[in-house]
């Protein structure tokens, strides 16, 4: 049972990354739709940059938990390189619930506002009236994985942080 | 509470836990916690928290940063990019320091595509380094240039990061993007002096050797199919924005769908190259947007307890000229680039310097452009700037920090002077913005 669980979140999470991608993907069709079409004289549609905009949100808010588990994410190494192992492994542990905690608080936060706009039917105002519970809902959920993906790292006393900077390409 | 005390919990907090080891975007996050719990009425400072982010995070202008990062990939995973540094290498004939030219001239190339340093710098030191240590070339011509054209990136369009700092400083995307190009092409040309002037001083670090001729027709043939299509990207992308076609924010998904058609036209379109392009630019683009969700708070909870207006008048007061302050600002960059990535400095920095910059009268997109150049400093800067690392990792084995640091110091050196030269005639970096407009 615990690992059909396991599974399943596993699939959530590379699903949701999987899913991030493709609205890149799919932001960068609708924004060359939308210049060439407008440049040949037809109606732009309002809706095309809408799109994009909550894009923006979903894209990061899908993608972090996956970012977590790839270790993924920029940190300053000074002070780690210099530890010996054992008190990196301690230094490291603490971040690990300090990265926990930070990620729940704002998963706890973010999930009153949705369901608080739930309640209230707020409506995000854009190019159509957006129930703003459904665009908001990322955040809690992003940074509730966060904080799972965290807890797991530390849990299990392995490093979160990558032996950085590793990759091939790729950073702003 | 007192102003000072704001921007000593603000920085004093986010800069401790960053160089305790914790992750950049979870050390705002916990400043952000912190302060809006402390400064913004306890919990519900803490839902200001959330709602800021959200606020700041579906924003129109931010779309070039993935856009502008899923170019860069797309460029590099589908060898567009290693099909044009080959083109540059047969063109480049037998002038002596050969690979150095090539590394300037194709790094500046992939850098206006790609707008990643980091990837520029391990894409050339994977390919070019091995290169010239067998060809007998110092150990500091081989890595200089290296360095120094992965910093181009930042400053040539499309630069994600320009996008960024224009969006922190509330200046004109398509503006700062615009007055990239003639300090870029400045420093490229730099760099192609300081390397002719190396090689004129000390022949031993660039030893000549035979290349087979490369005929006329071939040479054309090169031009034509592996350079001119890919430079007619970066003028499709720098075009539409000049001619109005599009908007900056726009353009950015133009030039995305050109590298795609170009890759298609040369048959090098896989699903497994764009995949990891696609993987390759949501990394960067979660992590930037992360921070973005950030910057939110910290730059309103500085606003908001008059942080701001206080650093701003403290710092006026000392009655520096404005070219005195500029350079204060500047140090203050160089310094926190030993030992800090761009994201994190400009998040820090840009709440302050550019209300500064507005107090001084210096023109936006100007000071922008100086930011941008001392960032892309900060990443060479030793001891811990990111491109000496990325340099470290691809570099042969048996190369120390030390081999890396001292050949990056010629390659900083034209950036200061690049900087000093657009301090002392403003419109190298004007001009091109004050034209398009």
């Amino acid at each position: 049972m615990v690992r059909l669980i396991g599974r399943a979140y596993d699939a959530l999470l590379y699903g949701m990354a999987w899913l991030a991608g493709l609205l890149m993907v799919a932001m960068m069709a609708t924004i060359f739709i939308d210049v060439v079409a407008r440049n040949l004289g037809y109606q732009s549609s309002a809706h095309f940059f809408t799109f994009s905009e909550y894009a923006l949100l979903a894209i990061p808010c899908l993608g972090a938990p996956w970012l977590v588990r790839e270790r993924g994410h920029v940190y300053v190494e000074i002070l780690l390189s210099w530890l010996a192992p054992a008190r990196r492994r301690m230094l490291l542990r603490a971040i690990g619930i300090l990265c926990v905690a930070v990620c729940a608080i704002l998963a706890w936060y973010g999930g009153a506002i949705t369901v608080q706009d739930f309640l209230r039917a707020e409506k995000d105002v854009r190019s159509f009236d957006m129930p703003r519970w459904i665009v908001v809902g990322f955040i809690p959920l992003s940074f509730g994985m966060m904080a799972l993906e965290f807890l797991r790292f530390t849990l299990r006393g392995e490093d979160f942080l990558a032996a950085q900077p590793e990759r091939e390409s790729g950073r702003v | 509470m007192e102003w000072y005390w704001v921007a000593a919990l603000l920085f004093g907090l986010a800069v401790g836990l960053m160089l305790l080891g914790v992750p950049v975007a979870i050390a705002f996050f916990a400043t952000n916690i912190v302060a809006a719990f402390a400064l913004m009425g306890g919990a519900s400072g803490i839902a200001q928290v959330v709602n800021n982010g959200f606020g700041a995070m579906t924003f129109f202008a931010l779309v070039p940063i993935p856009m502008f990062l899923l170019m860069g990939e797309l460029y590099y995973h589908t060898g567009l990019a290693s099909r044009m540094f080959n083109a540059i290498d047969q063109l480049m004939g037998n002038v002596p320091g050969r690979l150095a030219y090539v590394t300037v001239a194709g790094g500046t190339g992939f850098a206006a595509l790609s707008g990643s340093s980091m990837g520029s710098t391990a894409l050339l030191g994977s390919l070019m380094v091995p290169e010239m240590m067998k060809r007998g070339y110092s150990k500091y011509l081989s890595m200089g240039p290296i360095m120094g054209t992965g910093g181009l990136a930042v400053i040539i369009p499309p630069s994600a990061l320009a996008v960024l700092l224009a969006t922190l400083g509330q200046i004109d995307v398509g503006a700062l993007l615009i007055a990239g190009v003639v300090p870029g092409l400045v420093l490229a040309t730099m760099y192609g002096v300081l390397i002719f002037g190396w090689t004129v001083l000390d022949p031993k670090a660039a030893p000549s050797y035979h290349v087979a001729p490369v005929r006329l027709v071939h040479k054309l043939k090169l031009v034509a199919l592996d350079i001119l299509p890919m430079f007619l990207v970066i003028v499709l992308v720098i075009g539409v924005m000049v001619a109005g076609w599009a908007t900056p924010t726009e353009a950015a998904g133009i030039g995305c769908v050109g590298v795609l058609a170009l890759a298609v036209c040369y048959r090098c379109l896989s699903w497994g190259s764009f995949r990891r392009a696609v993987d390759g630019a949501l990394r960067v683009t979660v992590m930037a947007f992360l921070i973005i969700f950030g910057s939110a708070t910290f730059s309103q909870i500085l606003a908001f307890t008059g942080g701001s207006s206080g650093l701003i008048r403290w710092a006026t007061d000392f009655q520096l000229t404005p070219f005195g302050m500029l350079l204060v600002m500047l140090g203050v960059i160089l310094f926190l680039g030993c030992f800090m990535d761009q994201l994190s400095m400009m998040l820090l920095t840009s709440p302050i310097f550019f209300p500064l910059a507005k107090t001084l009268g210096f023109d936006p997109i100007w000071f922008g452009l100086i930011m941008l150049l001392a960032l892309e400093i900060g990443y060479t800067t030793p001891p811990f700037g990111l491109l000496l690392f990325v340099l470290k990792g691809v570099a042969p084995p048996g190369t120390t920090m030390r081999d890396i640091y001292l050949a990056g110091m010629p390659f900083i050196a034209c950036v200061l002077l690049l900087i000093a030269l657009i301090i002392v005639f403003p419109p190298i970096a004007t001009w091109l913005p004050n034209l398009s407009h």
